[in-house]
């Protein structure tokens, strides 16, 4: 009886624990808030872009801080999962004071959490794609909410411009994870875009989440022969598509998202070999001159070279924070989201080298991105550089 | 095109198959789902990539090795759960909630290690492709087909011809008789996690081979559940059976109906074949397991 | 509304589908792996009533449960006259189609969500629901229907021996937890405001099963603490950052391992007065016994 009523008793003082957890707030330094997914099956990216985060903040803070302050980056975790992301919004806001929140690059966290910011009014700046997540409806914009790489409808429409133009391609295909909004919504873009500008999607085929066998499928679009087959998943889901497509003699040329611009893509294809001749999107030119010198801090500092897109979402966008926060002149959340919505030109690594965004939709203004293809030795050739 | 996604589904089907009999191994003695089977398919493929990256030995050594690993930590799980559960006098009840815990913890810890990364075996092992007209078979399919029927033909020597087989099947009939006629039932279960976490090994390495290595291969054990659920519990032909019965039919089903719903419709297909044969596809009425 | 009364509200929308999984598992010893279906089922009916047809918050909570409800007999109605594991392949079906469905459907948002469901519920309303919850569960439990799940659970044959339709008791403590999941998703889709096919699957179905486990198969008391002290658990390693689901998973695996029978055993919490002397003899050994090994 006694054990149980120290049960009882021990349940009792975890809830106390629970809400007495956690309430500190310092004067002296800024707290920007992060929420990544750290565990889970998307952990990759969000370590990542913590490792892009923290570099971002310990250099700013070695030069000073900004406005005189230091900056404290709170990261927590999130599973991937949209609950716990406005779990961590609400903690990083009302128990560390954040003042500014960092993340996500998941579509379905930033849409779970936008009404929240709505009404606790501290800004996110994010990379979810989806246009939703910064315009729920047209003509109406989410305040709080600012996102910062092209949109998904963007990516997806700039692949299908350069495989109608610049590759002359007539027909299509699209293979796409029907669970994952990244997914889809950059598929759907390139459909439309497609088949409105002379084009032809002979087939678009979706395939359920979590699926990693897509023979099937694949068989189905060998029969229809397209000259191109656009497949925006993830980078192991992606790499697996195309392994098994040559796997089955198809040699139409691939087409992807900017997950395929990475090492986990060429891992899951198996090789060089397999990859190569794959075209991609993405704004960031990894062997670009001008991130050479971020590159080998980056290296220096985590002992291994950067390994996901995802380390300059989060490195760049503290650095647009530094530059709201500078130009707000106060740590504030309403005056560093008034200067979010008006960043103009600031400096970063992504695109081609600035940032703009649009007050009135809060994504970027005319964010290009490159057109990379793979090359049978391992590296990627950046082609062109498209404007949306 | 019928022909080639045939090849398909057999392809995917004889996977499902692999990974059914390990799994079905401790089904059939102790009535419940191991979970932690999913966690030796996931060690088996980060220790035969650990052992071929840093030993620097061909693949089919360094998954040789590995099955030895993925064994041992088999057995130790069931040192460290089932065996104290069973002490404290347990049935094997609380150890399908104590083999999922594992299987979390194991991919969690994969995670950590690994950093989330997906990665491939560092040498090529059957890898590309050949043709019988104009069939597209892939070598590692082939394998995999192949490297399952011998798995199998060990593994019905072993339970058939061999005094630990005899054993083993004479306890999944029942642990209490058995126990009553002097076996050493502990070692009896800790020999069958062995041997079905060797078998989780060679899966889990070849599933690497197939679809890279990553923390989350281990999920492929809910398949393995399905297959010997369809297939009729206790029998080690009913989970090859079910294996390929399921392959074929969601190759067919994203080939032919919707690829978008064919998790779906796959296992309604299969909700209807059971109702139309209770008794599972190996066709021999068993006794209720959970 | 505070960071404390989000997790409190998310706790409490736990507490009540796990007290359905109680139910299921606990007491009729049924393995469903589609309780966070019942609860997308619930969420996405009472937004999709909330939202497309201007229905209030209890009306479309009400719709809800009874999406939920009908949902569990048309998987039920053939699943539970075959075997145990049967139905559980059912619920894994049913789960796989309901996150198709909802993920290929416009009307639903797709993968990209349903956005846009207002934000009503509060922690009050929480804590009633769950008071209610908690109340019926207790007296289903001390009813001759609960007696009936159980006798089910230690022996089919023999229960029906006895006179139980063990049909029919299955199929209302299925339909019981069905409903407790809807509820428990209508008021999360008045939480959150938003609902992607994401938020629910058979790994979350599968949290709920660890989570009644954790308390003690026999015991309500136990799956209700269990579902409050996970949750408070897995939000405390927050800070742990990527060794957060390691040491969650390490808590469990040792306590398990320290109390077999999870917390609670089959102990009930009985506020000082005598416990019911017809209770069932609830020993989870009974449970174990169900499968005479």
């Amino acid at each position: 009886m006694l054990r149980r009523a120290a049960s009882i008793l021990a349940i009792s003082a975890l809830v106390l624990l629970v809400a007495g957890m956690g309430i500190s707030a310092q004067a002296d330094v800024i707290v920007i808030g992060e929420i990544a997914a750290l565990t889970g099956p998307t952990a990759q990216q969000g370590l990542q872009e913590r490792n892009g985060a923290v570099l971002a903040v310990e250099e700013i803070n070695a030069a000073g801080g900004v406005l005189g302050k230091q900056i404290k980056l709170i990261t927590y975790d999130f599973k991937g999962q949209p609950a716990e992301g406005v779990s961590v919004y609400r903690k990083l806001v009302q128990q560390d004071k954040a003042v500014v929140i960092v993340g996500t690059n998941f579509s379905n966290v930033n849409l779970a959490m936008a009404p929240v910011a709505e009404q606790l009014k501290v800004p996110v700046l994010s990379n979810a794609m989806e246009p939703a997540v910064t315009t729920p409806e047209p003509g109406k914009v989410n305040k709080y909410h600012f996102l910062a790489q092209p949109s998904s409808i963007e990516q997806g429409a700039i692949v299908a411009r350069y495989a109608l133009d610049e590759l002359k391609f007539k027909t299509a295909a699209c293979l796409v994870n029907k669970g994952n909004s990244f997914a889809t919504s950059q598929a759907e873009a390139f459909r439309d875009y497609f088949n409105a500008n002379g084009g032809k999607v002979l087939d678009y085929i979706e395939v359920p989440a979590g699926a990693v066998d897509f023979k099937a499928q694949l068989t189905k679009i060998k029969a229809s022969n397209p000259d191109c087959i656009y497949i925006p998943q993830y980078a192991q889901e992606a790499g697996l598509q195309v392994k098994q497509a040559r796997e089955l003699g198809i040699t139409a040329v691939v087409l992807g998202a900017n997950t395929l611009g990475v090492p986990p893509f060429v891992e899951a294809a198996g090789s060089n070999a397999i990859v190569a001749g794959t075209y991609f999107i993405n704004n960031v030119h990894f062997g670009d001159p001008r991130l050479a010198d971020f590159m080998a801090r980056y290296e220096k500092r985590y002992g291994e070279p950067v390994i996901t897109t995802n380390v300059f979402f989060g490195y760049d966008n503290v650095y647009i924070i530094k530059a709201a926060i500078e130009k707000a002149g106060v740590a504030e959340p309403e005056a560093i989201r008034t200067a979010l919505e008006n960043t103009k030109d600031v400096k970063i690594l992504q695109g081609a080298g600035t940032i703009t965004l649009d007050p009135n939709t809060h994504r970027p203004v005319d964010m290009p991105a490159w057109i990379f293809k793979w090359e049978a030795d391992g590296t990627t050739v950046p082609m062109t550089l498209m404007y949306p | 095109m019928l022909f080639q996604q045939i090849v398909n589904g057999i392809s995917v089907g004889s996977m499902y198959a692999l990974l059914a009999v390990g799994f079905s191994l401790v089904y059939n003695i102790l009535g419940i789902a191991n979970f932690s089977h999913g966690a030796m398919i996931a060690l088996g493929a980060f220790f035969s990539y650990w052992i071929a990256r840093y030993l620097a030995v061909p693949v089919p050594v360094a998954i040789l090795a590995s099955i030895a690993f993925t064994g041992l930590s088999s057995a130790l799980v069931e040192l460290v759960t089932l065996r104290i559960l069973r002490k404290r006098g347990q049935g094997s009840l609380y150890f399908f909630i104590a083999s999922l815990t594992v299987f979390n913890l194991v991919t969690a810890v994969l995670v950590y290690i690994s950093r989330g990364n997906i990665v491939s075996y560092p040498r090529a092992f059957l890898s590309g492709t050949f043709t019988i007209g104009n069939l597209y078979i892939p070598w590692i399919d082939a394998g995999m087909l192949l490297i399952s029927i011998v798995c199998l033909a060990v593994l019905s020597y072993v339970m058939f011809k061999t005094r630990f087989g005899l054993a083993v099947r004479a306890a999944s009939f029942s642990i209490k008789a058995a126990q009553l006629m002097g076996m050493d039932i502990d070692a009896i279960i800790q020999g069958v996690f062995f041997v079905s976490g060797t078998l989780a090994g060679v899966t889990g390495a070849l599933l690497g081979v197939k679809y890279a290595v990553y923390p989350y291969i281990g999920n492929f054990v809910y398949m393995a559940l399905f297959a010997c659920v369809v297939g009729g519990l206790g029998n080690l032909t009913g989970a090859v059976l079910g294996g390929l019965l399921i392959g074929l039919l969601e190759t067919l089903v994203s080939a032919y109906i919707s690829s978008a719903i064919s998790p779906a419709l796959t296992f309604a297909f299969l909700v209807v074949i059971l109702l139309l044969r209770p008794q599972g596809l190996a066709g021999r009425a068993t006794e209720e397991k959970i | 509304m505070s960071f404390l009364e989000g997790v409190l509200i998310l706790t409490g929308i736990v507490a009540i589908v796990a007290q359905g999984v109680y139910v299921l598992t606990g007491l009729t010893g049924l393995f469903s792996l589609g309780q966070a279906s019942f609860m997308a089922v619930g969420a996405y009916s009472a937004g999709i009533a909330n939202l497309r047809f201007g229905l209030g918050f209890i009306p479309s909570l009400c719709v809800g449960v009874v999406a939920a409800l009908l949902a569990s007999f048309v998987v039920g109605a053939p699943s539970l006259k075959l075997k145990k594991t049967y139905f559980s392949l059912a619920t894994i079906a049913f789960g796989y189609g309901v996150e198709s469905v909802l993920n290929v459907s416009t009307w639903t948002g797709g993968s990209i969500g349903l956005i846009g469901v207002a934000n009503i519920t509060r922690v009050w309303h929480v804590a009633i629901a769950l008071g209610l919850v908690l109340w019926v569960v207790r007296n289903f439990k001390l009813s001759r229907y609960g007696r009936a799940c159980v006798s089910v659970r230690t022996d089919e044959t023999a229960a029906q021996v006895y006179g139980v339709n063990a049909f029919a008791t299955k199929q209302m403590a299925f339909s019981l937890a069905a409903a407790l999941a809807g509820l428990g998703g209508g008021l999360y889709a008045f939480y959150l405001g938003y609902l992607s096919p994401d938020m629910f699957g058979i790994p979350v179905s599968s949290e709920y099963l660890v989570m009644v486990f954790f308390g003690g198969l026999g015991s309500q008391t136990g799956a209700f603490a269990a579902s409050v002290l996970l949750t408070a658990l897995m939000e405390m390693l927050r800070t742990a950052a990527e060794w957060r689901v390691i040491l969650y998973c390490l808590i469990i695996l040792i306590t398990l391992m320290f109390r077999p029978t999870g917390l609670f055993g089959s102990w009930e919490l009985s506020f000082g007065r005598r416990r019911n002397g017809s209770a069932p003899p609830d020993s989870p050994g009974a449970l174990a016994g169900g499968a005479r090994k």
